[in-house]
């Protein structure tokens, strides 16, 4: 019986691997516990120690059965308690199969042992019975059994004690068999319960070792989650410091580009129509070369600005109609410079949003300083709407335009960082091209989308769609300013 | 002769750009920074002010708040020179005053537009 307990499969992929036996017996024990204890190693060779030493334990312990019962030829109360007992341990399994508690079926294991021992000890042969040692194998099973509540198997155990030394004072021992015929019972007690405590001792140090391993996988995990954690940091530090020596390189650079751009145009402007074209031409790569610098200057310092600040969502919540009104008034005198007129169309229920609204407004700035550049003598509307979105309610605003309006092209370039509508664009109305890119992260933050159409020479409609709550998962946006714009 | 006050600190950009506006018939006043520009602006009664905005301590956008917050001055358009074309400086322009904006390096064709239309614009507002 001892050859394969230590090697009990603790799950199924190893009883595959041992012979037909042990698979069949595994899958006997099995049968008593309950599906939910798979899934965890530990607690699963517990339970099937607890009901393997439980089937064969009592197996084992019908051999004193029987050598009790030649030895006591009275066959009393004392003699069938014991054969009872002994028998009665085999339930446990089954109470343990259909109360699914290892703990409540373990205090009814111990209690019993203790009852068998002390009752065996306290009718045959006392303080020196063979049964008695069977009172450390109940202490070593509530122990391990029960780790989680010393003090209550401490109690059960000095309870029980307690109770055979009162009886013993009380009454004395009631000696139904003399010690001396007790010789053959006793070997058998104390080798069944050598036995049964090496099983324990052995099973006891695999699981000892089965958590110690669980415990350094554990601490490995840890330890790699905080180097991840460390790296994860220097890595963001390294970023800031980059982003500011950027920022402040580009920054730097700006100036003595001004002069070498403003300074060519000046000495062009000095050759006269009939000059020499050697010399043009070798001043305009000169200008050129500065326009080219400068503009990818300004991309980085650009870049940088966004990778330092924007990221971050701020939930708050505000009136709708009371920010678009706010932003009308802030942008009316732009839309005059070119002679536009700026007009409202509200819905009345727009109520109230939780979200950035910072970015909320930077996003309708962006769009209605851009309807303002692209349009003069026209009309720009700013209209918004409340609708049922698929997670809760969203406000639709839209930026609509009499502009130049965009060609389908154009369109698909529009949200690509630092690329303009067309490279004439930035000559005729000057900008860097962030501003949509920059609208188009913001709205992904925020959980909503950005939309435009566009007719040439009639103009243009943006519509921004947000939910009015701001999810709680982070939206992730491609990280801003990727660097494969200053690659070209 | 149609009179500029060009604010700008940094010396290069002021000798360049101012060179090209007298070129082009401007008669140029100078003010190197918010403090400067502000008084420049009250003695010098130009016709329009091109404005840097990054200036150091006081800056373009401070500048012109004071300048339209004078009434003796208010009436002078300003045009805002900013590094960047972000909507926010955009934006930021316009809400302190300014009539105009552009960027910085200067498109000088697109300035003078700009200047002419501004000019034009303050002339028709005073009549």
């Amino acid at each position: 019986m001892t050859a394969n307990a230590p090697t009990l499969p603790a799950d199924s992929s190893d009883a595959d691997a041992n012979s037909p036996f042990v698979v069949r017996v595994v899958r006997v024990i099995d049968w008593f516990i309950p599906h939910w204890v798979h899934a965890e190693r530990t607690e699963l060779a517990v339970w099937r120690n607890f009901v393997f030493t439980h089937l064969a334990g009592p197996l084992m312990a019908q051999a004193i059965s029987v050598f009790l019962y030649n030895t006591d030829k009275s066959h009393g109360f004392a003699c069938w308690m014991m054969i009872g007992g002994i028998w009665v341990f085999w339930s446990l399994p089954l109470v343990l199969k259909y109360t699914q508690s290892l703990s409540l079926t373990a205090i009814a294991s111990v209690q019993m042992l203790c009852a068998a021992s002390l009752g065996g000890g306290y009718f045959y042969g006392g303080v020196a019975s063979p049964f008695l040692p069977w009172i450390l194998v109940a202490v070593l099973l509530g122990f391990f059994y029960l780790s989680d509540r010393p003090k209550f198997v401490a109690l059960l155990l000095v309870a029980n004690i307690s109770a055979f030394a009162l009886a013993a004072m009380l009454f004395g021992f009631p000696e139904i068999v003399p010690l001396a015929k007790l010789a053959q019972v006793g070997w058998i007690s104390v080798i069944s319960g050598a036995i049964y405590v090496a099983w324990m001792a052995i099973f006891y140090s695999k699981i000892m070792s089965m958590r110690s391993t669980l415990q350094r996988e554990t601490d490995n995990h840890a330890r790699t989650a905080e180097r991840l954690q460390k790296a994860k940091e220097t890595a963001e530090r390294v970023s800031r410091a980059k982003s500011t020596f950027l920022a402040r390189m580009s920054h730097e650079l700006r100036t003595p580009l001004n002069a070498v751009i403003g300074y060519s145009e000046i000495l062009l402007e000095d050759i006269p129509d009939n000059g020499d074209p050697q010399r043009r031409s070798d001043l305009k790569r000169i200008n050129d070369a500065g326009k080219h610098l400068l503009s990818l200057v300004t991309e980085v310092l650009d870049i940088t600005k966004i990778e330092r600040n924007d990221s971050d969502v701020k939930a708050e919540t505000f009136d709708v109609a009371t920010i678009i009104q706010q932003i009308k008034a802030t942008c009316d005198s732009l839309a005059k410079v070119k002679k536009n007129e700026l007009a409202l169309d509200l819905q009345p229920d727009l109520g109230t949003m939780h979200t950035d609204a910072v970015k909320f407004r930077q996003i309708l700035l962006n769009l209605l300083s851009n309807a303002a550049k692209f349009t003069s003598n026209g009309r720009i509307v700013i209209s918004a709407a409340r609708r049922a979105g698929e997670a809760g309610d969203e406000i639709e605003v839209g930026v609509t335009d009499s502009g130049i309006g965009l060609t389908g092209e154009e369109i698909s370039r529009l949200f690509k960082r630092f690329s303009q509508a067309s490279a004439d664009t930035e000559k005729r109305f000057g900008g860097s091209g962030l501003g949509l890119s920059i609208c188009a992260s913001f709205c992904t933050l925020m959980g909503g989308a950005i939309h435009v159409e566009s007719t040439v020479g009639k103009g243009t409609r943006f519509s921004v769609v947000i939910p009015v709550r701001l999810p709680a998962v982070p939206q992730s946006v491609a990280p801003v300013g990727e660097t494969a714009a200053l690659a070209n | 002769m149609t009179k500029l006050l060009l604010v700008e600190d940094n010396e290069n950009n002021r000798d360049m750009l101012s060179r090209r506006l007298i070129r082009q018939g401007f008669e140029i006043a100078f003010a190197i920074d918010g403090p400067e520009a502000i008084a420049g602006a009250a003695s010098e009664k130009p016709d329009l002010i091109l404005m840097d905005v990054a200036l150091g301590a006081m800056n373009g956008w401070e500048a012109t708040l004071a300048i339209k917050a004078n009434p003796a001055t208010a009436a002078i358009p300003v045009i805002a020179l900013t590094a960047h074309a972000l909507a926010t400086d955009r934006v930021r322009s316009v809400e302190v005053g300014c009539i105009d904006y552009d960027t910085k390096p200067v498109d000088f064709p697109r300035l003078l537009g700009k200047i002419h239309a501004a000019l034009a614009h303050a002339k028709e507002a005073q009549s």
